[in-house]
């Protein structure tokens, strides 16, 4: 608006500058009140593009961790390694919720169909190694799939955006770019954690009762989970957590059951660790104490430990770490590790107050146990 | 606005934090494959006991 106060004051005398500057404000002016949302489509079909391009690098980066692992470990095996990217178009239907009485059954059936399929054929290809490694490529396999859905299905947006000139369409891509990225980054980085076997920040509820188990003798119960007895104060505690070090979340929710309905009829309280999602401005490694079942995922596992609580009116308790998304699935930062004390302390806390001396409690500890054993 | 987290930007070291239940020391040192919490990973430098594996965790590099 300067300009058009200025304009005359310039030099008023001289008819040909009077007229170049009122081209010069006129012009842009009327392009942009014609083609002004054309341009702004360019500019944002450019910035989208750009962001694409980085997305498709981080997945191509992904696939190529995952193959240079799969190389190592089954040198010239190129029927298995074209295997395991055709696994990264997996999909899986969820059940339909038309009719929603038991439906958490028929996922956790699809699920559990899911998971073994991945399993079987990861243990085929790979018979020579461990359980360790063959577990991390389950998990690596995992996070290349999800970093490739999340380039195809970017990719779809802009396309449509890019096809129909959709200025909104893009606007929104544009928006969610940057934090997109910045998760993409995580899962990118976290291939490496996998690759070297250490602990996630999701672990942090594995190596509390891990560490509890520590001598003390173990029991695995199938399902990829181990059991420990221990005590606390003349309280009896049975320790449940996935079997480590490899990279697993173990059936929890089976574990409890088997616990709470077979081994122990006497079971008089629940207590669950894990990693929560922290809100911004929270710190990293807060701890916090609070009631319900404290387990991620699709909701199937929680669905289930509160059916057996309700079933057989036993309170769950729950103490959590607080971290973000990117923290829980990147190397397991100090600010987590150190909450451990906190964690222990809290516990026994919930402990004492909950559950009278004698009293039996199960304390199970939620989360991706890869580099924690026990 | 994200500078907490550990971006691709920012590099990051990872320790592994032995101890040693006799003589209650930690000893940091720097992550090995192989290496997992709860682990026996080898003689206490003081007393010749078994170190277990206490903690391994990622702490970003100072610039
Ligand atoms: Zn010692």
């Amino acid at each position: 608006m300067l300009v058009f106060q200025l304009a005359p004051s310039i030099n008023s005398s001289n008819p040909l500058v009077t007229i170049l500057t009122q081209v010069l404000v006129w012009v842009p002016w009327i392009i942009l009140i014609f083609w002004g949302q054309r341009i702004q489509v360019s500019i944002s079909l450019g910035q989208v593009s750009r962001s694409l391009a980085r997305l498709k690098m981080l997945r191509d980066k992904s696939k190529q961790v995952l193959m240079g692992y799969v190389a190592a470990k089954a040198p010239g095996d190129a029927a298995t390694a074209a295997r395991l990217e055709e696994f990264l178009e997996y999909f899986t239907i969820p059940p339909v919720g038309l009719d929603p009485v038991g439906v958490v059954k028929r996922f956790d059936h699809i699920l559990t169909t899911q998971d073994k399929r991945i399993r079987r054929e990861v243990g085929e290809a790979f018979q020579k190694s461990d359980r360790i490694e063959r577990s991390i490529i389950e998990n690596m396999v995992g996070v290349a799939a999800a970093l490739n859905q999340i380039f195809k299905v970017i990719r779809h947006y802009y396309i449509l955006g890019k096809k129909g000139n959709n200025i909104y369409l893009l606007a929104q891509l544009q928006m969610i770019m940057p934090m997109l990225i910045k998760q993409a980054d995580a899962l990118v980085n976290a291939m490496t954690t996998l690759e070297l076997g250490q602990p996630l920040g999701d672990g942090i509820g594995p190596i509390a009762v891990g560490l509890l188990m520590k001598d003390k003798e173990k029991k695995e119960m199938g399902e990829e989970t181990v059991m420990a007895e221990s005590e606390y104060k003349g309280r009896k505690l049975v320790l449940v957590k996935a079997l480590g070090p490899e990279g697993s979340v173990g059936e929890i929710d089976d574990a409890l059951e088997k616990v709470v309905k077979k081994t122990y009829k006497d079971v008089s309280s629940i207590i669950m660790i894990d990693a929560a999602l922290k809100l911004e401005g929270e710190k990293t490694g807060d701890v916090s104490e609070g009631v319900g079942a404290a387990i991620g995922g699709y909701g199937i596992e929680k669905f289930k430990i509160e059916q057996l609580a309700y079933d057989k009116k036993i309170p769950i308790y729950a103490i959590v770490v607080r971290e973000s998304i990117i923290e829980a699935i990147g190397a397991m930062r100090k600010e987590i590790a150190e909450s451990i004390k906190q964690v222990h302390e809290t516990l026994f806390r919930v402990i004492e107050e909950s559950s009278p001396e004698g009293a039996r409690v199960v304390v199970v500890g939620v989360g991706n146990t890869l580099g924690v054993g026990q | 606005m994200m500078g907490s987290e550990l971006g691709s930007e920012q590099k990051q070291m990872i320790y592994t934090v032995e101890h040693c239940d006799a003589c209650d020391i930690n000893n940091k040192r720097a992550f090995q494959k192989g290496d997992y919490v709860i682990k026996k990973s080898g003689k206490c430098p003081k007393c010749g006991a078994e170190m277990v594996i206490m903690s391994i965790y990622a702490e970003a590099l100072k610039r």
